[in-house]
């Protein structure tokens, strides 16, 4: 297999007069969980939607295991598989028989199936109640289904749009879980749109943020966070007054300092040294009992990617 | 030829998830079983009361047209609009499955709904007709059972091919079903008005060639059919249910 299982060169995608991608390019590494960031409407629906060969790109190109999306669509959708906004669950139907479904859509004979189906939901812990109808399960099962559903024919890719929306905390961090566990069991490239970035930050060896329709930044996530966010200094103690907040924001060291819930943040730039800045609220009354070092998260990364290009 | 076997394989998978699905969905078995007692005046009371005339005569063509134009009417709206309000279509667009046996698989299922409950009505009006009929054992002439079985297959047809144009356009099963059936349903009632008044001129179906009707008949069904099922092709395609 290429090292490589996803390449998007320069893609532009227009509707009439909006122009949802705008010179978008991506090398998505093969083995990995790639996350795909970005607010709502920023492309990344019309991004899998090309990539998948359901849409034609007005310019560009895109390969997906080598193959070319707008040529070669029917290809590519025999060797990925997808769980879009929704599971795509026949909820009239049982669990066993919508794996069924998409295993006979793959091709799959007889034995393969009924093996894949067993193994597949043993592992969910759903074996016992394969023959219920799938509309009288929680959210959370469906979803966890949905992602059985769409890894049934061992795809060499997955395609993940949003998987845990719309979960509560539990169910969301259980199918975060399962998702590490299927992914690395099963040696698939997953490429996860989400929200959460504390989930990208969890699941993906590389993200790229996108924004109206171009990348904006790409890397590991530890490395956007060298990148964009400088080192974080948290402050625990008393007499974070007006005055000592306006003195730390006045060191040239220091990116932006909040006072909040009896702490006091500072982000400063990369390579600053921190025990000066703290000798120097000392000396402007703090009484400081605790000093935490820390790095900005993925979320104050994507914060500020946004803040810059607006 | 060998391309010929996956396709069939992929047929035949679209109409196994379509059964499954309808034998799962207890809305679907209940409003197919009350749409069938619907016809069953029809069914029983006129080939009770006809006897010879029905099993001989076109009269039993009434169900080969009311029957498969409903119950096509009602299976075809729940197997493409109802795929895209219960948000199941984007996942079946995403796999191996090619348009073609996507849609010709919804309408095969939907083609054999229609003429299968046609032909189940046929059965039961024949046993009707042979329960008052006691001089004998009756069954249909080769021309009705012809003529029936060519009409109720083009009636499935038809209707599945403007249901594929209707629900692609529709928000919902319910919708696509209602503006289908009224739809597909005004023609004969139409014709059986015009019928109505032909009659009280005096012996005008004395002077008309039954056959050479239904022969006209079938070819204006035949060619609608066609063009119905040629845009159905052209519609039902990847890129365009995308934005659907």
């Amino acid at each position: 297999m290429s090292d490589t299982a996803i390449t998007v060169q320069n893609l532009v995608r227009d509707f009439e007069t909006v122009r949802a991608l705008d010179g978008l390019s991506l090398a998505v590494p093969a083995g990995i969980v790639y996350g795909f960031l970005g607010p709502n409407g920023a492309g990344k629906t019309t991004t899998i939607n090309i990539l998948l060969g359901l849409l034609e790109p007005s310019s560009g190109r895109a390969e997906v295991l080598g193959l070319d999306t707008a040529t070669q669509g029917d290809q590519v959708r025999a060797r990925v598989g997808a769980l879009l906004e929704h599971t795509g669950l026949y909820t009239q139907m049982s669990a066993a028989d919508n794996l069924e479904f998409y295993g006979r859509a793959w091709h799959m004979p007889v034995a393969k199936r009924n093996a894949r189906t067993k193994e597949l939901l043993t592992r969910l812990g759903y074996w016992e109640r394969r023959d219920e109808k799938v509309g009288n399960w929680s959210r959370g099962m469906r979803q966890k289904l949905g992602i059985a559903r769409a890894l049934y024919h061992r795809p060499q890719l997955l395609f993940l749009d949003e998987p845990t929306a719309g979960l509560d905390v539990m169910a969301a961090n259980d199918l975060r879980e399962q998702l590490a566990d299927l992914a690395a069991q099963e040696g698939v490239t997953i490429f996860l749109t989400t929200h959460n970035m504390a989930e990208a930050e969890r699941l993906c060896g590389q993200v790229a943020v996108i924004r109206r329709g171009k990348v904006v930044a790409v890397g590991h996530p530890d490395e956007l966070r060298r990148q964009t966010g400088g080192p974080r200094v948290e402050v625990y103690g008393r007499g974070f007054t007006d005055e000592v907040l306006a003195l730390a924001r006045s060191q040239p060291e220091v990116v932006s300092a909040e006072a909040r819930n009896g702490h006091l943040t500072l982000d400063l730039q990369a390579n600053a040294e921190v025990s000066p800045l703290i000798n120097m609220l000392v000396g402007a009354g703090v009484e400081v009992e605790e000093v935490r070092r820390g790095k900005a998260s993925l979320e104050d990364v994507f914060l500020t990617l946004m803040e810059e290009e607006k | 030829m060998a391309d010929n076997i996956p396709f069939m394989s992929d047929l035949y998978t679209v109409m196994w998830k379509e059964t499954r699905s309808w034998l799962r969905y207890q809305g679907s078995k209940s409003r197919t079983i009350l749409t069938l007692v619907s016809p069953l005046f029809i069914t029983i009371y006129m080939p009770w009361e006809t006897g010879t005339d029905w099993t001989e005569g076109y009269l039993s063509l009434i169900l080969a047209f009311v029957v498969p134009t409903m119950i096509a009417g009602l299976t075809v709206p729940d197997s493409f609009a109802g795929e895209k309000e219960r948000n199941t279509l984007p996942t079946l667009l995403t796999s191996r499955l090619p348009d073609r046996a996507i849609l010709f698989g919804k309408m095969l299922f939907g083609i054999l709904m229609g003429w299968t409950a046609g032909l189940l009505m046929l059965v039961i009006s024949l046993i009707a007709a042979n329960i008052s009929y006691s001089e004998g054992f009756l069954f249909y002439s080769p021309s009705v059972l012809g003529a029936y079985l060519g009409f109720s297959l083009l009636m499935a047809t038809m209707t599945t091919g403007a249901g594929v144009l209707i629900s692609m356009r529709s928000k919902t099963a319910q919708e696509a079903s209602q503006l289908l059936i009224s739809l597909l349903l005004m023609p004969p009632v139409l014709l059986g008005l015009a019928g109505t008044m032909l009659l009280r001129q005096g012996n005008f179906l004395e002077n008309v060639d039954g056959a050479l009707i239904l022969l006209i008949a079938a070819a204006v069904l035949l060619v609608a059919t066609g063009v119905l099922l040629w845009a159905a092709m052209r519609r039902f395609q990847r890129s365009r249910l995308v934005f659907d």
